[in-house]
């Protein structure tokens, strides 16, 4: 019953306010991998400025739906609509203004942290001074005549985040940005993160950890087998889904609420299954 | 010149001259292979040998038909094989087959490794002459297989060998443009083919292509930074083998050029084709050496394809390996240019500009 309340939510009723000004529409987008239904007739839309956690466990649909957002992936049907223009027709113009952090990427292991990003600046038309910016933004500095080869894996992803944010982007999609990182590591992403909020950057950034959606997000869209189960802040989920989550609650002796419990209510399974 | 693009081409520089192993292959082995080669050559390889008989006013044509006709019997004698099938004498007898040619044919035949050696008449009083390259253990084993069979020894037959030193017909003179031509096909479809695959298993292309780079631009890239590379490695092995063993270029030095820019024009088309779609090192691997490994055998690279049964010839004329191998022996050895190389240097151009249309239209980028 609570799954179809919130297939039910998936139109997202209480947001329409927020979205007059939409960073992307995604409406009725489907894709199927053989017999998987990855994507099943996903629509959701984005307000500008705003930070979005796409949640949800593995295999939920949500490094196939921000890969479609990103125009990596084309939908079997369906559209995406990013500040209102589309793929087919704008790719150059979107390129220049989304930054973007794949789930998995592999740099060249003896290029240097600083050739990277400048090489990665030089395809967006930018010049010298964005490398040593972003080095800065991203606490590289020091690391700017390193090898990739012998940066940690957190300096990795940090990395990744650096080349995400060298065209200045007007949307950063992020793909599980700080999975595997060691709590230390995780903060200083988030830390990272929470300072372009003030440069209007918009965020959408998928994860499976609830407490960087709670840290970072203002909107969270629970996904799961491809679809999308809830849709809304914190709050308005625990309004929503208080009462099954207060029972996943009690089955676990937590005091407070949680996203964890709500995401439980919903899925009937943990983020880490 | 566009920024990301020097950037793009500084990057493969920095990555080939960051791996000393690379280095090592991409320079070194070619010079110790030709050393090797050109020094220590000399193996039967089991295929037809070819002798050209040279006709002249002492030795006319019914003279060396005779002869060959002599040759053949006692050739066909001393092979078991053909003697017990009851053929008697025949054109191959003994895996050798002659073929009557003016001096200039001969020598010719001889540059284009149609023929490992040739006869002519002695001076009155002696028998044949066999002139050949000494250091070539194919042209050596020729002339003992035909003068054994017609008796044994020169001594016996009267028979001489001038060791023939004519710029041009020596074996290293036949190596060495085999060689740099296979160099650039090597260098070609693992420097781009592999280094492609390899970026798309890496998951880097993907992260590229999603942003504002040219596509078109950044293989461009990668065929600039290999043509330098190529032109560097081209010109340490033909340096070496022109003060080491005195190769030289008897033709157009420009219509060469041309052709080397053909040959890495055809192969970096072959490359992206090949480098198209796989994500899996295995695969990739195999790709490229299932390209790479039967030119190097076929083209005629190491020993002349002319000893392969003519009905596999036209085949193995085809391969861009051996139109390159061809094209170049033709300038290094024979004096040719523009005129002679023309033809096939289009021709490479236009197999790379197909193979290039190809591989784009099926390219994975993401």
């Amino acid at each position: 019953m609570i799954r179809r309340a919130a297939r039910a939510a998936d139109s997202a009723e209480s947001h329409e306010d927020r979205f007059v000004n939409a960073m992307i529409t995604v409406s009725n987008v489907r894709k199927h991998f053989k017999d998987v239904r990855a994507v099943d007739g996903v629509t959701l839309e984005f307000a500008k400025g705003s930070y979005v956690a796409l949640l949800g466990p593995n295999g939920a649909g949500k490094t196939t739906l921000v890969e479609m957002i990103e125009g990596i992936q084309k939908p079997d049907s369906g559209e995406i609509r990013i500040l209102g223009r589309g793929w087919a027709r704008d790719e150059r113009y979107l390129r220049g203004v989304l930054g973007v952090a794949l789930q998995e990427t592999n740099f060249i292991d003896k290029i240097t942290v600083g050739e990277t990003l400048d090489l990665f600046a030089s395809f967006f038309g930018r010049g010298r001074d964005a490398a040593p910016r972003i080095l800065e933004l991203i606490r590289l500095t020091e690391k700017r005549r390193s090898y990739v080869m012998n940066l940690s894996h957190g300096m990795r992803q940090r990395l990744s985040l650096g080349i995400a944010l060298i065209n200045d982007p007007e949307i950063l999609i992020l793909d599980e940005p700080t999975t595997g990182l060691d709590p230390n590591a995780r903060r200083e992403v988030w830390d990272v993160l929470r300072g372009l909020r003030s440069r209007g950057t918009s965020l959408l950034l998928t994860t499976h950890y609830m407490e960087e959606a709670e840290t970072l997000c203002d909107d969270i869209v629970i996904m799961d087998r491809g679809r999308v189960l809830a849709r809304g802040t914190i709050d308005e989920l625990a309004a929503r889904y208080g009462d099954e989550a207060r029972t996943v609650r009690r089955r676990r002796e937590s005091r407070a609420v949680s996203l964890d419990d709500i995401f439980v209510a919903l899925t009937g399974r943990h983020l880490d299954e | 010149m566009n920024r990301a693009f020097r950037n793009l081409v500084a990057l493969q520089f920095k990555e080939f001259f960051r791996e000393p192993e690379i280095i090592f292959w991409a320079f070194v082995l070619p010079i110790v292979l030709a050393w090797l080669l050109g020094v220590a050559i000399g193996s039967s390889n089991g295929l037809t040998r070819t002798v050209g008989a040279v006709e002249s006013d002492e030795a006319p044509r019914e003279y060396w038909e005779e002869w060959i006709a002599n040759a053949q019997a006692a050739l066909a004698a001393a092979a078991p094989d053909t003697a017990a099938a009851g053929e008697g004498a025949r054109d191959d007898a003994g895996g050798i087959s002659f073929r009557v040619l003016s001096r200039d044919e001969a020598i010719l035949a001889l540059k284009k490794g149609k023929i490992s050696l040739f006869v002519e008449r002695g001076p009155a009083g002696e028998g044949v002459r066999y002139s050949f390259d000494p250091r070539n253990g194919e042209a050596r084993m020729t002339h003992l297989l035909v003068e054994s069979a017609l008796g044994g020894g020169g001594a016996a037959t009267g028979n001489t060998v001038a060791a023939l030193e004519v710029q041009g017909t020596r074996y290293i003179d036949y190596l060495v443009p085999g060689l740099l031509a296979m160099d650039i096909m090597s260098s070609v479809l693992w420097g781009i083919g592999w280094v492609l695959i390899e970026i798309r298993i890496k998951k880097l292309l993907r992260r590229m292509a999603a942003t504002p780079m040219h596509k078109s631009m950044f293989l461009f890239s990668h065929f600039t930074a290999r043509l330098i590379v190529n032109a560097i490695e081209f010109l340490a092995l033909f340096l070496f083998a022109r003060w080491y063993f005195g190769v030289r270029v008897q033709g157009s030095v420009p219509a060469l050029v041309a052709v080397f820019i053909a040959g890495s024009v055809a192969f970096t088309g072959i490359a992206i084709f090949v480098s198209s779609r796989t994500a899996n090192p295995r695969v990739g691997n195999g790709l490229i050496n299932a390209v790479t490994f039967p030119m190097m055998l076929l083209s005629g690279i190491f020993f002349s394809y002319n000893q392969f049964p003519e009905w596999s010839i036209k085949f193995v004329k085809v391969l861009p390996l051996t139109m390159l191998a061809d094209a170049m022996r033709s300038i290094f050895n024979e004096g040719a240019g523009f005129a002679e190389v023309g033809v096939p240097a289009l021709i490479l151009v236009a197999v790379g500009c197909v193979f290039f249309a190809a591989g784009m239209k099926m390219y994975k980028w993401y």
